[in-house]
């Protein structure tokens, strides 16, 4: 019974859950090791010299996820967003 | 009449589709698998006999070709075969024949239009794949489904007209009904035509609002068919058709962006994944714009790698709509010791979806993005990659995070029905899976089958680290926004607006102004009608004594004239009339449309 895929996978996820603060550290770890790690690549190949930038790729990212949260979060204040049975009246 | 006989794999799947009522039930499950793996054998055997025009008919002064055979149809028709294998097996639970009858047909359509040589085939085929798969909108028997499916068919009906006046049109300028390259460097209306028939099923904004409103509403198997069928057809057409038209770009950059915002809005998961095909399909159509080697390779990869991590997540969805009933993120949540297969399949669909190393988008949507800088297009290889940041956002974190995780909103019979899904649904959960990790890990496999020889290697640091960086921030801001992404019981309207509310209108306008435009002529009528009776009365005798005699012997005279007339028109006129009949036909439906439809 333990050895049951779905078995270990609560497990798993039970362990993490238990351990937040430590799952917690270990992410910001690696996310700075990550932005680290990537200076150390080979940048002579970029698209664009701005890719030269330590952590351009990170403030990308984060900045691309902001900026899709608040557009359509916009969206939805002025309008986009109808109560779920807008269409059954 | 002469033909050469061909073995279509639409024609196993047709008469599958037609002997299923047949067969016993013992042997039914064993069938249901057989038939399409046939298929499959089938499509992979071209692959040894290699390339060629097959299967023509000539007949009707037309020559039509059933099955041309080349790179870019067999690695499209190898994973149309490879995805009615697994939506099959995913749907071998359900006792209804119909519902397998019409994803049959649906592939049969599918295949059928793949291997079309020249448009008249691919029209019957398109049509084919529009009448069945609407069945799998209805077939959930709920009264949204219903109208979703009346709307669903409406919109392609419209596709298909503006597709076909396009091909009449091109076959009048060119006497051709050959279904190649058109001429983007000028195109003319009629490249406008079939491209916006191509396009509809492409689900590119604004002919998009069809697709989250039907895929959402569809029956849990059927979602699974519907996911990567119709649009990626779509985008083989226009890989075929119009690759390196120039719109074709921008639209497909707007439509990656335009996918990843709204599903931000959506609570219903299926709906999710539905807008993040728009989103996805965008990728591909950008790629066809571009037009270069590069670019349709990635066009072709990536619908490959999508149409498996696509249907990997409307079956994890679709599992936890089949065991729950309930699909929105507003009244699920914490389901992971429930079901936690269905978590870790529609997690790795996730992941290949986000472009994750090892997992199938990464080697896949990279050559369409580096097909962009290498055009030199740097403003849509950033775009692009902006979406996939909002593709992680939602299909890797937002779609598990709130059915398995989060706050559980699960009523107590939701949570008393939640288990893992049935051995079937986790058998073709399990390949698809394994399909999203493998083309990952050997991208190579995957090369060997594109159209074009190339030299790309998606692992390398700079990529990884690229990649890497893009999604791990993305997973910040979404744990930094978990409090306003929480999922609350919305719809978000959509330009379905227009024709949702049309019919409204239009009954509003009849049933209001008019009502009151009649009343005002009937207290007219009253108030003079008594005089003019009589003024009429008088009017008409003289009218009949003096006038209708002379004009009955000068009627057999007009009518005569008339068919002189007629007998001159050139057939051309009279094909611009009945093409101007279906255009007229087509706005008619429309029309009825509004009145009929909600």
């Amino acid at each position: 019974m333990s050895n049951d895929p779905s078995n270990i996978i609560v497990r798993v996820i039970d362990m993490m859950k238990k351990h937040m603060r430590i799952v917690i550290i270990v992410s910001v770890v690696l996310l700075a090791a990550l932005v680290g790690l990537s200076t150390l690549v080979d940048r002579t190949h970029t698209h664009a010299d701005i890719e030269k930038l330590p952590a351009f790729w990170a403030i990308f990212g984060l900045v691309s996820c902001l900026v899709i949260i608040v557009v359509s979060k916009l969206l939805g204040i002025i309008g986009v967003s109808k109560r779920e049975d807008y269409y059954d009246k | 009449m002469t033909s050469s006989f061909w073995l279509h794999p639409s024609l196993i799947l047709i008469a599958g589709a037609l002997l299923l009522p047949l067969i016993p039930k013992k042997i039914r499950t064993a069938y249901l698998i057989i038939v399409p793996l046939l298929v499959l054998v089938r499509i992979i055997t071209m692959q040894i006999t290699g390339p060629g025009i097959f299967g023509t008919l000539h007949t009707f002064g037309l020559d039509l070709i059933f099955g041309r055979v080349d790179r870019l149809s067999q690695i499209f028709a190898i994973i149309m075969g490879i995805m009615a294998l697994l939506g099959t097996v995913y749907g071998l639970h359900v006792k209804e024949n119909g519902h397998h009858t019409a994803s049959w047909i649906y592939v049969a359509g599918s295949l059928g239009v793949i291997f079309a040589g020249d448009f008249i085939t691919l029209f019957i085929f398109w049509e084919m794949m529009a009448f069945s798969s609407v069945f799998l909108i209805w077939l959930r028997r709920s009264a949204r489904s219903e109208g979703a499916g009346y709307r669903y068919l409406l919109v392609h009906v419209a596709g298909g007209l503006s597709l076909l006046a396009g091909i009449l049109l091109r076959w009048k300028a060119t006497g051709s009904f050959a279904f190649d390259h058109l001429s983007v460097a000028n195109p003319d209306i009629s490249t406008y035509l079939i491209a916006a028939g191509f396009l509809l099923n492409a689900a590119v904004p604004p002919l998009h609002a069809w697709l989250p409103d039907a895929y959402s509403e569809a029956t849990v198997t059927g979602s699974v068919f519907l996911c990567a069928f119709t649009t990626k057809t779509a985008v083989y057409a226009l890989i075929r058709s119009v690759s390196g038209m120039d719109i074709l770009l921008p639209l497909g950059v707007a439509m990656a962006l335009y996918g990843v915002v709204y599903a931000v809005l959506e609570n219903d998961s299926r709906k999710l994944l539905a807008y993040h095909i728009i989103s996805q399909v965008g990728y591909m159509v950008a790629a066809v714009g571009l037009g270069t080697e590069l670019a349709i390779n990635g066009a072709c990869a990536h619908a490959f790698a999508h149409i498996l991590y696509k249907g990997l997540l409307f079956m994890g969805t679709g599992a936890v709509l089949h065991m729950t009933g309930e699909s929105r993120f507003s009244a699920l949540g914490g389901l992971y010791k429930k079901m936690p297969l269905a978590f870790l399949f529609t997690l790795i669909g996730g992941l290949s979806i986000s472009a994750f190393p090892l997992f199938s988008g990464f080697v896949s949507k990279s050559i369409i993005v580096a097909a962009s800088f290498e055009d030199h297009r740097l403003w849509a290889g950033m775009l692009l990659l902006v979406a996939s940041a909002g593709t992680f956002l939602h299909t890797g974190l937002k779609v598990p995070y709130f059915i398995w995780f989060g706050k559980d909103n699960c009523t107590s019979d939701i949570r008393e029905k939640a288990k893992d899904a049935p051995w079937n649904m986790n058998l073709a959960m399990a390949i698809t899976a394994a399909l999203c990790i493998g083309i990952g890990c050997f991208p190579d496999a995957l090369y060997r089958l594109l159209p074009f020889a190339m030299d790309f290697h998606p692992y390398t640091g700079y990529h990884i680290a690229e990649t890497m960086q893009i999604l791990a921030f993305t997973a910040l801001g979404f744990f930094i926004c978990l409090k306003i992404l929480e999922p609350h019981a919305t719809t978000s309207v959509d330009l379905d607006w227009f024709y949702r509310n049309g019919g409204r209108i239009f009954l509003w306008l009849a049933e209001k102004p008019a009502q009151r435009f009649d009343t005002m002529v009937n207290e007219a009528y009253r108030a003079v009608g008594f005089f003019l009776m009589s003024l009429t009365a008088r009017t008409a005798s003289v009218f009949d004594a003096k006038i209708i005699d002379g004009v009955v012997d000068g009627t057999a005279a007009s009518v005569r004239s008339f068919g002189d007339v007629v007998r001159k028109l050139q057939p051309g006129q009279i094909q611009t009339g009945l093409l101007m009949l279906a255009v007229l036909l087509a706005v008619f439906l429309v029309l009825l449309a509004f009145i009929v439809i909600r």
